[in-house]
């Protein structure tokens, strides 16, 4: 699925364009026993030629799920997966097999023999946060649309890498949080109804902070490539704790760690900042300033935006989402912006891969809303205020601090 | 000062599996250093001291120190680790971040002697940086016979940019789809640079060249985009 262009020539062969051609083949000589009952669709399962053809990277925990998503659509054909651990990509596949009731899913190790594959339309991408940008980039510059789990990033030099090879390959790109829209609708509707006037403050209650890790060296499983699984990160032995999916952050999963992630404080500051920032309509800036405040009831901080309104973490006394307006004074009620197509986050995305519109959770307020946990995790880490010029991606008169923009990554995998 | 001598023991027997809990304290002590050039040259020169005779482990927190408060004073010790699999990316992560000219010169240096993927690290370095200085060495090493090699090479060009990356990119002689493609990012990302900085004829040039029916469908949406943007400005 690409976006319309006139007057423009199919640029290769595709199996896309095999099946566009076999079914309007057999529309036109009427000979059904070619084509089969799946092929043609019915009232639940678009056409073959209709559906959006795709692939997952990444299958263990939200990979699987986002799977089942993906899977349970009937405008979606799902042909291949890509995991580092055998089990999990077999599972991924038998899944899909079972789901079609054929064995036509093919397996990868190698996420750019995916992404090689001219007739997949777009791939969904759940691998951990440190291999988001270059997978997500790569998939843009072979012309897949993507739908990347939250955190989209692990650095804020990602972030502008990310956007620009969405933009300049016209590609739809979704980030993966179903809860800043579902979760804190309330909030929301509050927040543009007009009904507490102009905002002047949101707080987010998230954390921790992930940490470095030196676990001990472990047997690497035979079904792993474990040097895959490090990808960019810096080399380190493996351990079960160190790449575990599970959601906790507390020591035994690699999103309490560093090197693949950001903590609970991107973790879940994607669904949190993402709910917040969408709540008070600055989904598209970031912040200017990050103050840090230590006086005693443990550290949390303010982000101060161009416009004025403060978003504050883990603020004392606050809850998570409390909002502080202005009441009595008016402000423009403006209509919540929402999903497009049916069926949640998942059908935004395939609604905008077949009308190339960008969808809600675009990798622009992604990178946004995830930029916040970046900015906070520096500040807490250099424990000082921070003056951020968004434009130009860089802290001002802080070359310290801009050492923290990005890292090397692990040859040889480039960004 | 016994905490501090404490943080230093704990680093001297760091290991993979050791507790790391003792060694927070040294996160406090370099943000307390921030703005005290005395203070923060004290840390670098320990830490640099400590690197030589560091485990695997200890050279990994050593070098993630150094990211903070590193400077040309650490540039030499790391330079000897860049042509070293086991260590290259650890000198990386500082020297990138230094922005300093001593820093650049270690990293083309070593690329120019290192194989492998030691190599490719040590180019993506040099195209973080958007050093100029690199494209003729990146030039060559878009004909390495290692694949892996000539595909970085050509991914680096494009991160530089300018003239004479596009001069090299032309040269390079694509048979594979992956390089043929990667090949062509490369040109777009050139020739967005040469849009920003205002040389819109040199950017039209570069845009039209991948309108044309060879070039995959969202490589050619991508160019002709390119094509109107040079006329919207």
């Amino acid at each position: 699925m690409s976006l319309p262009e006139p007057n423009a020539p199919a640029p290769q062969n595709s199996r896309r364009d095999f099946l566009k051609q076999t079914s309007a083949a057999a529309a036109t000589l009427a000979i059904p026993y070619v084509i089969t009952s799946q092929a043609l669709g019915n009232a639940h399962r678009a056409p073959a030629s209709d559906r959006i053809v795709m692939a997952g990277i990444g299958l263990g925990n939200m990979g699987s799920g986002d799977q089942g998503a993906f899977l349970g659509r009937g405008d979606v054909q799902y042909v291949a997966v890509c995991d580092v651990r055998k089990h999990i990509m077999n599972a991924a596949k038998d899944r899909t097999n079972g789901h079609y009731k054929n064995s036509d899913c093919q397996t990868y190790a190698d996420f750019r023999d995916i992404l090689a594959r001219t007739d997949i339309d777009a791939v969904h991408i759940a691998t951990p946060d440190h291999w988001h940008a270059i997978q997500v980039i790569q998939a843009c510059i072979n012309g897949k649309d993507v739908y990347c789990q939250k955190p989209e990033t692990k650095t804020l030099r990602e972030g502008p890498l990310m956007i620009q090879a969405a933009r300049r390959y016209s590609r739809v790109v979704s980030g993966g949080s179903q809860r800043v829209l579902e979760d804190y609708r309330g909030v929301v509707d509050q927040c543009w109804s007009g009904e507490l006037g102009p905002i002047k403050s949101i707080n987010v209650n998230v954390g921790p902070l992930a940490q470095q890790c030196y676990l001990p060296a472990e047997s690497v499983p035979e079904d792993m490539d474990w040097e895959r699984w490090l990808g960019p990160a810096p080399w380190a032995p493996y351990n079960s704790k160190r790449c575990d999916g599970n959601f906790g952050t507390g020591g035994n999963s690699w999103r309490s760690y560093s090197d693949y992630s950001g903590g609970g404080m991107t973790d879940w500051g994607a669904h949190h900042f993402g709910g917040a920032t969408f709540a008070i309509d600055v989904r598209s800036m970031q912040p200017e300033e990050v103050l840090y405040h230590d006086e005693g009831q443990g550290p949390h901080l303010t982000f101060r935006y161009p416009n004025g309104i403060l978003l504050t973490h883990n603020c004392p006394g606050k809850e998570n989402m409390q909002v502080e307006g202005t009441p009595g004074e008016k402000r423009e009620a403006k209509p919540v912006p929402s999903y497009k197509g049916q069926g949640g986050i998942y059908g935004d995305f395939i609604e905008c891969v077949k009308t190339r519109e960008n969808p809600f959770r675009d990798i622009e307020y992604a990178v946004n809303s995830v930029a916040v946990s970046h900015l906070g995790i520096i500040a807490y880490q250099l424990k000082r205020n921070l003056k951020w010029d968004a434009a130009a991606q860089q802290f001002i008169d802080d070359p310290q601090a801009n050492r923290f923009l990005d890292y090397a990554r692990r040859e040889p995998w480039l960004l | 000062m016994e905490t501090l001598d404490n943080v230093w023991e704990a680093l001297k027997g760091l290991d993979w599996g050791t507790d790391i809990g003792p060694l927070a304290a040294f996160d406090q002590l370099i943000a307390d250093s921030h703005g005290n050039v005395e203070a923060t040259a004290e840390l670098e020169n320990k830490l640099l001291a400590m690197l030589g005779s560091a485990t695997a482990a200890g050279r990994d927190f050593i070098c993630r120190r150094l990211v903070s408060v590193g400077s040309a004073r650490s540039v030499s010790t790391l330079a000897a680790m860049l042509t070293q699999a086991e260590t290259s990316q650890l000198a990386r992560m500082v020297l990138e971040q230094l922005r300093i000219e001593e820093a650049t010169t270690a990293l083309r240096t070593a690329a120019e002697s290192a194989t492998g993927a030691v190599k490719i690290g040590l180019l993506g370095s040099l195209a973080k940086l958007k050093d100029a200085g690199s494209v003729a060495m990146l030039a060559a090493a878009t004909k390495d016979a290692d694949g892996a090699i000539s595909h970085a090479a050509i991914w680096c060009l494009g991160q530089i940019g300018g003239a004479d990356a596009v001069a090299a990119l032309a040269g390079v002689t694509a048979t594979e789809d992956a390089t043929k493609m990667a090949v062509a990012d490369a040109m777009l990302l050139c020739a967005d640079r040469f849009l920003a900085e205002g040389n819109n004829a040199a950017a039209r040039d570069l845009y039209k060249k991948h309108t044309g029916e060879a070039q995959p469908k969202h490589v050619r949406l991508a160019a002709n985009k390119g094509v109107l943007s040079t006329v919207r400005r």
